[in-house]
């Protein structure tokens, strides 16, 4: 069973999509900011981070960038809610494997996993 | 020649050229033709007059004399013309002045008959002068009757209207009174009075009046065509007056005269003083006639110290062409600006152009003479041909109607310039004029420069307070749409995965009402977005000032966001003046604003810190407020844009980043004033200064 980590402040959200994400057959876990996620990266290695951009703490490329350098086996996958061409060119630079966007389309995010 | 000749010949050269001139401009009004008719009859009067007194010979007096008489004769209607047109009585007095013409062509066919007067005998030393026939006594009651007819008529004119033309018809009285004074000393002789015509001279002198009208009151629309004139007919009584002077002096001190020596003399002076006259005769008429255009270059001069300190583009282009229109009373003026964009020269705008879409290439002749040329011809003279100037720039300087072009040079790029047409006045551009523009088009382009930059500045910085109000909204109203988003999926794909097969029907519909709840929660969230946005881009409604304690207002505030701040163990101090002056003020804004600032500062706040809120009387009635944080302050670069909506630097959930440009607006709703000093690591203060107030 692969392992997903969902890293996004909105904690409504990630309650749901990791139900979403189970539903799919993905082990899940949630971290609410950049520290969180750092520590189950480092605990649970999984497969496939699923990190919002803009965080309290730290920005999401930040994430990115550490996961990218210390697990480059991890697939990462940005979600924003800023919509521009631009930004996902940019994620895409520093090394995300997708960049999706808010609001997610729940089918969209499985068929996008399966491919990973 | 006797001095009645030269009172005859000045009348002729004062007013045949003005004639000329005035003809030439091939004027369509109908005042104009008048008052042309009146010139020429004037003319003929002088020139005959002339010629009649100088004539040795009998028979070719009487011819003159007989011209000389026509003249007299048509002056009279001509006058009546000018006087009907000038005071619009012409429609009126239409038959009436057909008859008086019909009246005065029988007594010019009486005159060239001889029906007038019996014989011509020498009258003292005046020449030979008519004996006058009944015929010649009526036509002297007929004479008088037009000149008086004309008077009533002007004097009428001078009731009627007011402004311009009320001293147009003044000084065209004026000159006729002149004139006609002049006239009448010449009817004596005929009836054997010894009161010689000397004031003859006065007929010359009506024409001076006569153009004061026109240059000053612009009768007849010409302020162009009279300032050539009057200059020209002042070189002619000049260069005249010094022959006759030396002639008469040197057949004075050299008996039986000497003509060849007298032209001699006379060649030698004119030639040597011809130009210093000329120079000081457009003087005098600047100076005299017009004033404000004499005035011009100190005007230029200011106007270019003050526009080097316009920053808008819009003013800085329409307050020049006013200036220059003002000033040089050319025909067209344009201003052109380089496009960076298209890489073309746009008429941004003009004054006497009609066509407003003139653009010109880079590769165009003139862009590539002006580019070249500017450092030492940046005005181009088109004066035929001038050297330097190919046909090809002159054709699109045509199409400009311009004869100068001056570059708008910065650094070394053309950023546009300006083009001019002819002067009204038909004079050349001086050297002097010249001067005055490349100094204006050197600060020109240095203030075109200017707004320019500060144009592009504001832009980019509109640009990044939209970028920066899209991604809040993107952020701010695009989550709370995603977790609902994904609630209502999650419950969808529940369904199809089978979930709910075997669950109770109450297990589902708790799940479905929490979906439900969640969706109504995040809709609020996303409503008081909204709301605040509209809160921005309107601040409340009721505005309502009244003396307010802003001890008493603090700790409102403290109140509401006091026990937050306890718990993030930030500690808060107060200073505030106890004889801390009241201010007139919106209760609630000021609140408002207490609010956001002290949420602000517990908000950059990391661990623990102190919030201090200070509060002084200045010296200059009003109140001083400090509100400082031992947060972790704003970098040097965030700085400027703190009071930008929807900027912020704080996470999600903790700010929208309409908190300070709220509080701005606020304040200064509220006669205030707010600034900030800002370390990063050491914290912030926010200081408020509002003025003492007085109970209305």
């Amino acid at each position: 069973m692969k392992k997903v980590l969902l890293v996004d402040d909105e904690l409504e959200f990630t309650k749901d999509l990791a139900k979403a994400l189970e539903i799919f057959g993905y082990e899940v876990y949630r971290a609410g900011d950049g520290e969180g996620a750092f520590s189950i990266i480092e605990k649970k290695k999984p497969d496939i981070v699923l990190c919002d951009y803009r965080l309290f703490d730290v920005d999401g490329d930040k994430i990115l960038e550490k996961t990218k350098k210390n697990h480059p086996e991890i697939k990462f996958v940005m979600v924003t809610a800023y919509y521009d061409e631009a930004v996902e060119k940019r994620f895409r630079n520093l090394g995300a494997d997708e960049v999706i966007f808010k609001p997610i389309v729940l089918t969209e995010i499985e068929a996008l996993l399966a491919k990973l | 020649m006797t001095y009645l000749a030269f009172t005859g010949l000045v009348t002729f050269l004062a007013s045949f050229p003005l004639g000329l001139f005035v003809s030439r401009r091939n004027l369509k009004a109908s005042v104009a033709k008048a008052y042309l008719n009146l010139n020429f009859s004037v003319a003929i009067y002088g020139i005959s007059y002339f010629f009649w007194q100088i004539s040795k010979d009998t028979a070719v007096q009487i011819i003159w004399f007989k011209i000389l008489c026509i003249g007299i004769i048509l002056i009279e209607p001509a006058f009546l013309h000018f006087a009907f047109n000038l005071t619009e009585q012409i429609h009126k007095k239409k038959n009436f002045l057909i008859g008086c013409y019909l009246i005065n062509i029988i007594f010019i066919y009486f005159n060239l008959s001889g029906m007038m007067y019996v014989r011509f005998i020498p009258k003292y030393n005046f020449g030979f002068w008519p004996i006058p026939t009944i015929l010649f006594d009526i036509y002297l009651v007929w004479w008088f009757f037009q000149v008086f007819y004309g008077f009533i008529y002007l004097l009428k004119g001078l009731k009627d209207f007011s402004g311009s033309r009320h001293n147009q018809i003044k000084y065209v009285a004026i000159a006729g009174a002149v004139g006609f004074t002049g006239a009448v000393t010449n009817w004596p002789l005929w009836y054997n009075i010894n009161f010689p015509p000397y004031l003859n001279i006065l007929i010359a002198l009506h024409i001076a009046f006569i153009a004061y009208a026109i240059f000053r009151h612009q009768m007849l629309d010409i302020e162009v065509v009279i300032k050539k004139s009057l200059v020209f007919a002042g070189m002619f009584i000049f260069t005249f007056g010094i022959f006759v002077a030396i002639a008469l002096l040197v057949s004075q001190f050299i008996a039986g005269g000497n003509t060849l020596l007298s032209l001699a003399i006379s060649a030698l002076i004119i030639t040597f003083t011809l130009r210093p006259i000329e120079t000081r005769l457009i003087n005098a008429t600047d100076k005299f006639l017009f004033q404000k255009k004499y005035e011009y270059k100190q005007i230029l001069k200011v106007f270019i110290d003050e526009v080097i300190t316009v920053l808008n583009l819009d003013e800085i282009i329409n307050s020049t062409l006013k200036l220059l229109d003002q000033t040089l009373h050319p025909y067209t003026a344009g201003i052109f600006i380089l496009n960076k964009v298209e890489d073309k020269y746009q008429l941004y705008n003009s004054t006497g152009l009609d066509d407003k879409d003139i653009v010109f290439t880079s590769e165009s002749k003139l862009i590539s003479f002006l580019k070249k040329n500017n450092n030492n011809v940046a005005a181009i003279r088109q004066i035929n041909g001038i050297a330097g100037v190919s046909p090809d720039i002159q054709q699109e300087m045509a199409k400009l109607k311009a004869v100068i072009c001056l570059s708008l040079m910065l650094h070394d790029d053309l950023i546009g310039f300006i083009s001019l047409g002819k002067k009204k006045s038909d004079d050349e551009y001086t050297k002097d004029d010249l001067d005055i523009l490349l100094d204006l088009a050197r600060t020109e382009s240095i203030a075109v420069g200017n707004a320019q930059l500060l144009t592009e500045a504001a832009q980019a910085e509109r640009r990044a307070a939209i970028g920066t109000m899209s991604a809040g909204i993107n952020h701010e109203i695009g989550n709370p749409l995603n977790i609902m988003s994904t609630r209502i999926q999650l419950f969808k794909l529940s369904r199809q995965k089978g979930l709910f097969q075997n669950k109770p029907n109450e297990e589902i519909l708790d799940q479905a009402e929490s979906a439900l709840d969640e969706c109504l929660k995040q809709s609020g969230r996303i409503s008081e977005i909204t709301k605040k946005l509209s809160n921005f881009a309107k601040p409340s409604k009721e505005f309502k000032p009244q003396l307010v304690n802003i001890s008493e207002e603090v700790e409102e505030t403290l109140s509401m966001v006091g026990h937050d701040l306890e718990l993030e163990k930030i500690k808060i101090e107060r200073n505030i003046s106890s004889d801390l002056y009241k201010i007139l003020a919106d209760k609630r804004e000021i609140q408002q604003i207490f609010f956001n600032i002290i949420r602000n500062a517990a908000q950059a706040i990391e661990e623990t810190g102190k919030i201090a809120i200070n509060a002084v009387n200045t010296t200059n009635n009003k109140i001083h407020i400090e509100v400082q944080d031992t947060g972790k302050g704003i970098a040097e670069d965030k700085m400027h844009r703190i009071f930008e909506p929807f900027f912020t630097t704080k996470g999600a959930n903790k700010g929208t980043g309409l908190g300070l440009s709220i509080v701005r607006q606020l304040v200064w709703k509220n006669k205030g004033e707010i600034s900030f000093r800002s370390q990063v690591g050491v914290g912030t203060t926010f200081i408020l200064e509002f003025p003492k107030g007085v109970e209305s």
